[in-house]
């Protein structure tokens, strides 16, 4: 079957919604940062290294056993290892994953290298990669999540610093968020600064109106 | 119940899933790196001996139960599996989607190389599409 047949395209409320849906699946298991390695595994996927992979500029790879068809994900060994690359790890392993819940038929159907070619040049792949992306994201950094730490760290940063200084302000609550979510300051920088959080123009608007809350 | 052909490896993993561990968490726990947990359970590296003691208490396993006895068994038996089985298993894997460092596109033939590598085999025609 051709693989690229089953390929479509998410709007990013349908790529929102998967996400809820997934980390919503986890119940009690649900922990802030997201265990993106135990989901992996918890949805049967075979989470695996890969060694000298990054030696020819590989991070990661999603596939699958033409055995078995289980899926894989393999990680570059340094990669996974190394502490100072914990988040891009993290971010690699989400985006694979994305993939298998947006495109799961297509890569089981990827059987040969000519449909690795084909997958690889396809004209509108930019645009699933990027509803990966979005969907790594959203799964990292739930909207519903971040938007209400934002909330509450906006309260407290305001009631000790005071309305004067917005950019400082933003910087701190990036910075903390961050951190809280085990993702890079540029990932989470992204994802408040954009739909469904938009929190960055909140805080401004709520600094200009001296409020000590965001809407 | 045990399946007779079960590796060391895979029987590990399964126990730890079954006990809600992630591979970074277990492996923290049991103190060893993350990577060599991911090679013991496929079956590439063998537990070291002394670590095994402690991965059944982690793992909840009770002295002198069958459980017990089959992980050790297991361990002792089956706890790297044959370079060719290993092998074997490692080229039945097709890589469908690459990640690349910095989004660096790859080009057909790098592709094709690496694919010659994961399998073993040279792959007729160039697959331009």
């Amino acid at each position: 079957m051709d693989p690229v047949s089953h390929l479509r395209t998410y709007t990013l409320t349908e790529l929102e919604q998967i996400a809820a849906n997934q980390l919503k699946s986890l119940g009690d298991n649900f922990t802030i940062p997201v265990d993106i390695e135990d989901i992996v595994e918890q949805c049967g996927i075979d989470l695996d290294i890969k060694r000298g992979s990054a030696d020819r500029g590989i991070m990661g790879q999603i596939g699958t056993n033409l055995d078995t068809g289980k899926f894989i994900i393999k990680i570059d060994e340094k990669l996974f290892e190394a502490r100072h690359n914990q988040r891009i790890c993290r971010m690699t392993i989400a985006e694979e994953f994305a993939h298998f819940l947006l495109h799961r038929k297509t890569i089981e159907n990827v059987k040969t290298y000519e449909d690795v070619i084909t997958l690889k040049n396809h004209p509108h792949w930019h645009k699933y990669e990027r509803n990966a992306k979005w969907l790594a994201a959203a799964l990292l950094m739930p909207a519903g999540h971040v938007l209400n730490d934002s909330r509450e760290l906006y309260k407290q940063l305001v009631s000790s610093v005071g309305f004067d200084n917005p950019i400082a302000v933003k910087k701190y609550i990036r910075n903390l968020l961050a951190d809280k979510y085990d993702v890079s300051v540029s990932a989470m920088k992204y994802r408040l600064e954009n739909w469904p959080i938009n929190v960055m123009d909140k805080i401004d608007q709520a600094m200009r109106d001296k409020l000590d809350f965001l809407e | 119940m045990s399946d007779k052909n079960e590796s060391f490896g895979s029987y590990l993993k399964k126990l730890r899933l079954e006990s809600g561990f992630g591979l970074r968490r277990f492996a923290n726990l049991i103190e060893i790196k993350a990577s060599n947990l991911c090679d013991i359970e496929h079956g590439r590296r063998r537990m070291p001996k002394e670590r095994l003691e402690a991965t059944a208490d982690v793992l909840g396993l009770e002295k002198g139960t069958s459980d017990w006895e089959h992980f050790f068994e297991l361990a002792r038996t089956r706890g790297e599996l044959p370079a060719d089985v290993q092998q074997m298993a490692e080229r039945r894997f097709m890589p469908a989607l690459l990640r690349t460092i910095d989004n660096v596109k790859l080009s057909d033939d790098d592709v094709k190389q690496l694919i010659e590598e994961i399998q073993g085999r040279k792959i007729i025609g160039d697959g331009s599409s």
